[in-house]
């Protein structure tokens, strides 16, 4: 008998119902530090979670060690007797969803190949700035999760997941430019190299710095800015603030709080997307659910428990690792596109600002909207060119305020973490630097 | 444990070779609003091995620690396959030593029941108030024990007992939603978290008042911070261009921090000290068997000093400082601040704000960040300072500056040190949250940019 039914076998000696989580991966990676191969990884990691309902409330531990299965059990059942009320019973065997979350060519993937790998980047990156330092981190993960349930759910999935981080830093007389970009999927991207050529990109335009006015700008956020500003929607969607009454979208569905041409789903049902899945983590059928259409709020996010207590039905995100309960998350999150090209939004601004990343996001009231962020790595925009990076300097405002005042949305997504997003260009936001 | 660790390393083949067990136990409550979200106890057990071979290392991380003898042998190979140059660790001494945990209360001694009940008693003050929205009160402890051995024949046991809680306070008036907290957490024992009553009743007046204070104009200010937010400015502003990883391998970097030069005032001093019993980055040794020490980044506004591995400090010809450290077993040691602040001068807080006609005064700190050069830092509280004085209350107070310019701003340095520890940490190559603490007195800056609508 395996650990994890001989866990759920003694749990049921004497809670009235329990559900077990088994998790084990293998990541293998190797980095590059400053030009050299420094690293090589490997983590085997595993661990099992017991949740239980037991007169009613909900039990829970977690654990590394696999030895003590009969602690883990006497762990569970002791922190029952504080434990929440349970809204909600195990789901039995269900029938989900077709979706591709494995790559054998991942398995396969020698990393002999991340190392050749890793020296093209640096031989590229050199050949444009021999004084340039780059550091590379090509990973892959194989990841097996089993889960069962006393109602005879137990169903075993095996994922991968691949990743690739590429930062170059290149020190001047006056500071550092320091760009990265990371690329994360289920399956082997068809070339290693497409983040070092958008860094090389970038590194061309930032050589040289010209000062920004304050004011109020049009700006421009690329796919890998716009990350900052979703996180309110993020939030706000998710169905555990909504049942603790602090989403700012709480009472307001069905009404239109954005922009018409916002359209917004979770989607963990994309074949190879970093976050997609068949079953959450407590064994409900993945779907995709709208958030936003046309600017009108649509769902909110739940688990199993959440959504009993809000009387209401689990959406699927009942994201969660062995060592912690289900609660309710996004996976990946999809912004519909628009129809404007980037460079056709850079042509029409006189003079504003094209942002790509930012820094210290997370550092302000994110849940009411508001932003205030250095702009790390910026481009001013005078005359429909973008002339030169900008330093020092703060972008702020209210992501409402901002989303009821879009310019454009950009005709091309892209992939950032387990973001899928165009740029978007809004009228007006308000930037400060040292220059009145 | 102690056998299978040694006979684990007498078969290991490396130029290098060291290893990490833990094992330990932990506890969690939170509440959030009326529910309570999650109780557990749970155990972990794990370990990693670090060879090195011709200047490659290979790092695995592992929970089967009955498999142990061949996790060792993989890291080796790993290693090998990257082997292709020299790499030499700066010389320690040689260390046998089991370090006990010094807490006042044991948290293992206290039951789960009487932990549950004290969150419980904070929960409802915060939520006693009829203008609260949400709480939320997290509690957490954990104990490790921390096994260390290295192929030079180190074996060093270490015990941390870390315990601590979050209070929250969210308040909401329609799409205006605030929230104020308090965070407290460092290797004491279980007494610091008691008796904070009176810091539920701060944090929920605090976002009361908070839903009508006003956002902040953008602008260049003269700013005042609190003992809490000066030390994250010192941990943001400095501490992380001073660890070594990032300029150990950089010529141009090398020039531009050599050691001598000027970044502040003669008052402007700024210390690391990983000695500091109890605090939250405290540790005797680091993940690389190397006694912490206290070492001055910058003494009387020159750059003395920086923190180190033993691999950067040998690198640079310079002694390594103890600070080294891994997240967790699942991650090797990489250069870490400890316990870091800005040494206290002469002013007094009065004083200070007497003599700033206008400007703003931070309070607290929701975080902060670094690219290196430039940071931010955010204040939980701001209040506008009009001839010497303290007026309205603000929001939304998020603070940029550059490390080659800022420290030069600092005009007045205050008399008062404290040091704050708390749930959350240091993030940094994926290694998130590390417990550090930082601190410093209150101090002024001039020409401070802060974005606002």
């Amino acid at each position: 008998m395996k650990i994890e039914e001989k866990i759920l076998e003694l749990a049921l000696k004497k809670a009235d119902s329990a559900e077990v989580i088994y998790e084990e991966g293998e990541t293998k990676s190797v980095n590059f530090e400053n030009n050299k191969l420094k690293y090589a990884h490997s983590k085997s990691i595993r661990g099992v979670g017991l949740r239980i309902i037991k007169d009613g409330r909900i039990g829970f531990s977690g654990t590394t060690d696999l030895r003590t299965p009969q602690e883990l059990v006497e762990k569970a059942l002791h922190s029952a007797q504080f434990g929440q009320e349970a809204r909600f019973s195990f789901p039995s065997n269900g029938n989900f969803p077709e979706i591709k979350i494995f790559d054998k060519k991942v398995v396969d993937f020698p990393m002999e190949k991340g190392i050749s790998s890793g020296r093209e980047i640096i031989v590229i990156a050199l050949a444009a700035y021999s004084d340039c330092l780059t550091s590379i981190e090509i990973g892959k993960t194989l990841w097996r999760r089993r889960l069962l349930n006393s109602q005879g759910l137990d169903v075993s999935n095996t994922s991968t997941t691949f990743g690739l981080s590429t930062e170059i830093l290149q020190v001047k007389e006056r500071g550092l430019i320091w760009i990265g970009e990371a690329e994360s999927s289920r399956k082997i991207p068809d070339t290693f190299l497409n983040p070092v050529k958008k860094i090389l990109e970038r590194m061309k335009l930032a050589q040289r710095e010209v000062k920004i006015n304050s004011g109020i700008l049009p700006v421009i956020f690329t796919p890998k800015a716009m990350g900052l500003l979703l996180s309110t929607f993020e939030m706000g969607c998710n169905g555990k603030l909504v049942q603790k009454g602090i989403s700012p979208f709480l009472g307001k569905l069905g009404e239109k709080i954005v922009d018409s041409r916002i359209t917004l789903y979770d989607d963990p049902t994309i074949d190879f997307a970093p976050g997609s899945y068949p079953l959450d983590g407590e064994g409900i059928g993945s779907q995709r659910t709208p958030l936003f259409e046309n600017g009108v709020l649509k769902n909110f996010l739940f688990d199993l428990q959440t959504a009993g207590i809000m009387s209401t039905r689990s959406t699927g995100n009942g994201l969660r690792g062995f060592a912690s309960q289900p609660a309710p998350a996004c996976t990946n999150l999809i912004l519909k596109t628009g129809d404007t090209k980037t460079e056709d939004m850079i042509r029409d601004i006189p003079y504003g600002l094209l942002v790509d990343q930012v820094l210290g996001g997370g550092q302000s009231n994110t849940l009411a909207g508001e932003f205030s962020v250095n702009i790390d790595l910026g481009f001013l925009i005078e005359k429909g060119q973008l002339v030169g990076r900008v330093k020092d300097c703060m972008i702020a405002g209210n992501v409402f305020d901002a989303f009821n005042n879009i310019a454009a949305i950009g005709d091309k997504a892209e992939w950032y973490g387990m973001d899928y997003l165009p740029s978007l260009y809004f009228k007006g936001l308000s930037v400060v630097g040292k220059e009145e | 444990m102690e056998d299978l660790i040694k006979s684990a390393l007498r078969a290991a083949k490396a130029d290098y070779i060291e290893l990490r067990i833990h094992e330990g136990s932990a506890t969690n409550i939170n509440f959030t609003g009326k529910e309570l979200e999650a109780i557990s106890e749970g155990d972990s057990i794990g370990g990693c091995v670090r060879a090195l071979v011709k200047g490659g290392w290979g790092f695995v991380a592992f929970n089967d620690i009955e498999n142990l003898p061949n996790y060792v042998k993989t890291a080796v190979e790993q290693a090998g396959f990257l082997a292709n140059s020299t790499l030499t660790l700066a010389p320690i001494p040689l260390t046998t030593e089991h370090v006990k945990t010094k807490v006042k209360i044991d948290p293992r001694s206290v039951s789960l029941a009487e932990k549950h009940d004290l969150c419980q008693k904070y929960n409802n003050i915060i939520l006693s108030s009829k203008k609260i929205q949400t709480s939320g009160v997290r509690y957490m402890d954990s104990h490790g024990t921390q096994y260390f051995a290295n192929s030079e024949g180190s074996l060093i046991v270490q015990e941390v007992t870390f315990c601590g809680i979050n209070l929250l306070a969210i308040t909401k008036e329609g799409m205006n939603i605030q929230r104020a907290w308090e965070s407290v957490g460092d290797l004491r024992g279980y007494q610091i978290v008691q008796g904070l009553e009176d810091k539920c009743e701060d944090i929920t007046h605090r976002a009361v008042d908070l839903l009508s204070a006003k956002p902040v104009d953008g602008g260049l200010y003269t700013v005042i911070v609190d003992p809490r937010l000066c030390g994250v400015f010192t941990h943001e502003a400095f501490g992380h261009l001073s660890e070594a990883d990032f300029i150990y391998e950089n010529q141009k970097l090398k020039e531009i921090m050599q050691i001598g030069k000027r970044f502040g005032i003669d008052e402007l001093s700024i210390v690391d000290d990983g000695t500091l019993e109890g605090e939250a980055g405290y540790n005797k040794y680091d993940s690389e068997g190397v006694p912490t020490q206290k070492t001055y980044l910058i003494k009387d506004g020159i750059l003395t000093n920086r923190l180190h591995s033993r691999e950067t400090a040998a690198k640079m010809q310079e002694r390594p400082t103890g600070n080294a450290r891994a997240l967790s077993y699942a991650h090797e040691p990489i250069v870490r601040m400890t316990n870091t602040y800005m040494e206290p001068r002469g002013w007094s807080f009065e004083k200070m704000l007497q003599e700033t006609q206008e400007g703003i005064y931070c309070k607290g700190a929701i975080g902060g960040q670094t690219n290196n050069e430039m940071f931010t830092f955010s204040a939980a509280e701001a209040f506008k300072i009009r001839g010497g004085r303290l007026a309205e209350r603000l929001r939304d107070v998020v603070l940029t500056g550059n490390v080659f310019e800022t420290l030069m701003n600092i005009d007045a340095i205050g008399n008062n040190l404290i040091l704050y520890g708390g749930l959350g940490g240091c993030g940094k190559g994926g290694q998130a949250p590390l417990r550090v603490s930082d601190g410093g007195p209150h101090v002024r800056i001039r020409n401070v940019v802060i974005g606002g609508r």
